[in-house]
């Protein structure tokens, strides 16, 4: 791996990390103050360039700061939710934000994610006081509630294949299929007997979700027979925070943990796991590939450090 | 931001580290038409993931099938619970359903009321400062970690040991608790066991045969103790004397929590003293009622619906499961099946 570029930010600890869809090279980190336990947050914007890793720029919140995604349809906008329980809608064309701010939420709100799928213009979000909300980013109100996980909610994501279909994992140990057109629950996975704390769609499969859990174990779940996981890959020595799939290799995957540790997989490989990168001195909390280079990886962690790198099993073809 | 949404976000960050390393080995990919047994088999059997107890404490109850937690229930609280005892020994509270037992040598003499003819009390989810024990907090955050956040208040117990009279009947045989009870699964089931004074081997503390937990519930009836033994006492019929076992010197306040397989029994008291604990049996509400015809808790079944009849006045109504059902309490949660 060639040296990571390093944005050190005093006082904030990193939550989520997101490329930009459109622009190559920019960065965006959600961050929160005192762990994220109490205190305030921070989005940063981040720009590469020859000298490493710049602040482009960075808004502030009064509650810690838990995920961020971009807009899909706006290459300056950005939401970020919060612990106090709200989603904010920020532009990183104007010095001062947010330009809307979303109170629904009772808890914290530890999931954001804006549809890929291009059809619609919804971001789904997932919160500690156990509901799911779908909004439209143009009105105030969220559009639709979903209930029925029995325990907080950590992730949100929207399948990027199916317009209008997200998954949610959650601490009552299930992994949830939703689909907006029915407002019930289509699918549930119980998928570990601990926790699920992150889940991710496979960019070649619509069938195929990854969760990773308190467990230490990922396990890959085809939604058309769920009785069991068509893979399970371990490794983790603590909980996987995040888990996502590479946007370039089917069977590609990375995934980053409380064990300070970022390792990447390929799950039909005999022996899956192809790398751990080891460069963080805290929990690693964000983590996401890059859309432009196939190799591209950007990483956030409670160490007050984000890094952008390419590991050398993405570099060299396995 | 207030410092108890700070409390309850370090609470749910500490959940997340409440599991140990998983093994460093890489698993094959499976396919979907995988056994189960391809699964990384469980660690823990006995015990659920938790953020109460410690890696070793929850190691020492897989393997023993009991725990101890020092100085769990305040003496205020013992105290007024001896207050209490004192009071319905005494008539002067007379709780509905509640079952008060002497022991089999006084029950001979003649009849006094007094805690001194009292050798236990049960059932006593009628009398509110009793049933306090079973909603102490302290007490339900244990028990959540067998039990899970559902929990049931399936039987409770004051026993006062009487001292023994020469007949040594204050012992109470080697025993399973599930013996007693028709719930399953029996890993959803802890009794915890609180000490309202020093106890130790004079005035008959617990004896346990460790690790005996991961057998099967083995036939009961009525050991042929000479002098006779308390009603119910049922004791295990066939089981290895040079078995180990572990006496349990618990201080007032110190709560032990055990399966409900355990081999488990008490000993004589030689003291002049009488000897005092409060218990409950706690279950998961998921828990499932079963029929006990034709098993070894047949016995059992008998005795104890014939004592509700005489009770409570169903006469041929009642089955052993009703027995049970009628006397528990949803402590925490929500009930589901039981």
């Amino acid at each position: 791996m060639s040296a990571a570029r390093t944005l050190r930010v005093p006082g904030r600890h990193g939550y989520a990390a997101e490329f930009s869809p459109y622009l190559p090279g920019r960065l965006a980190c959600a961050a929160a103050q005192h762990y994220g336990i109490a205190g305030c947050g921070t989005l940063l914007v981040l720009d590469q360039n020859e000298s490493g890793l710049q602040i482009f720029r960075s808004f502030d919140w009064n509650d810690g700061l838990f995920d961020v995604t971009w807009s899909e349809n706006n290459e300056h906008v950005l939401v970020t939710c919060s612990g106090d329980g709200s989603l904010q809608l920020w532009d990183t064309a104007k010095a001062t934000g947010p330009l809307q701010v979303y109170k629904e939420h009772t808890q914290e709100v530890y999931s954001v994610d804006w549809s890929q799928t291009r059809g619609e213009q919804l971001v789904v979000s997932g919160s500690w006081d156990q509901t799911v909300k779908v909004w439209d980013p143009t009105v105030g109100n969220s559009l639709c509630t979903f209930r029925g996980h029995e325990s907080v909610i950590y992730s949100t994501i929207w399948s990027p294949h199916i317009p209008g279909c997200f998954a949610s994992a959650s601490g009552d140990q299930t992994l949830r299929i939703w689909d907006v057109k029915t407002t019930g629950v289509r699918i549930v996975i119980p998928a570990h007997q601990t926790e699920i704390l992150s889940c991710d769609w496979c960019k070649y499969n619509e069938n195929l979700v990854v969760t990773g859990a308190v467990d230490c174990s990922l396990r890959g779940w085809d939604l058309r027979n769920v009785r069991q996981p068509v893979f399970e890959l371990l490794g983790h020595t603590y909980a996987i925070r995040r888990v996502k799939f590479s946007p370039f290799h089917a069977s590609v995957l990375a995934s980053c943990s409380y064990d300070f540790t970022v390792r990447f997989w390929n799950f039909s490989k005999p022996d899956p796991l192809l790398e751990t990168v080891e460069h963080h001195t805290e929990f690693t909390c964000g983590l996401d590939l890059s859309l432009q280079s196939p190799t591209q990886v950007a990483d956030c962690s409670w160490d007050e450090t984000i890094k952008i790198y390419d590991p050398v099993c993405l570099t060299v073809p396995g | 931001m207030n410092l108890t949404r700070a409390g309850a976000r370090l609470q749910v960050l500490l959940g997340h580290l409440g599991r140990p390393s998983a093994p460093t080995i890489v698993a094959q990919p499976v396919s979907g038409l995988a056994s189960p047994a391809s699964f990384q088999p469980e660690q823990f059997q006995y015990t659920l993931d938790n953020n109460v107890l410690t890696l070793e404490q929850r190691k020492f109850y897989e393997e023993n099938g009991f725990l101890v937690i020092k100085n769990l229930v305040s003496d205020d609280d013992i105290q007024r619970f001896r207050a209490e005892f004192e009071r319905i020994c005494r008539e002067e509270v007379k709780p509905p359903g509640i079952v008060i037992m002497r022991d089999v040598a006084l029950a001979k003499q003649d009849y006094m009321p007094s805690d001194r003819m009292v050798s236990k009390i049960q059932d006593f989810q009628e009398d509110e400062e009793l049933f306090r024990y079973c909603l102490l907090p302290e007490i339900l955050k244990y028990v959540e970690c067998f039990t899970g956040p559902n929990i049931m208040a399936l039987h409770g117990m004051l026993i006062n040991k009487p001292p023994d009279v020469g007949k040594k009947t204050s012992r109470h045989p080697l025993h399973q608790d599930l013996h007693y009870f028709p719930f399953r699964p029996s890993n959803l089931i802890v009794c915890a066991w609180t000490a309202m004074e020093h106890i130790d081997r004079n005035n008959g503390c617990l004896v346990v045969l460790p690790g005996t937990h991961k057998g099967t519930l083995k036939p009961h009836d009525y050991p042929k103790w000479e002098g006779g033994v308390n009603k119910m006492y049922h004791g295990i019929q066939d089981y290895d004397p040079n078995s180990p076992r572990v006496h349990l010197v618990m201080e007032k306040g110190d709560t032990v929590f055990f399966h409900p397989l355990l081999i488990h029994g008490s000993g004589r008291n030689k003291t002049q003293g009488f000897r005092k604990a409060i218990s409950c049996h706690f279950g998961s509400s998921d828990c499932q009622c079963i029929d006990v015809s034709g098993t070894s808790q047949e016995n059992i079944a008998r005795e104890v619906v014939e004592m509700a009849e005489k009770k409570y006045g169903f006469q041929g109504v009642m089955d052993f499961k009703d027995t049970w059902i009628f006397r528990s309490r949803l402590v925490k949660g929500e009930r589901i099946n039981i």
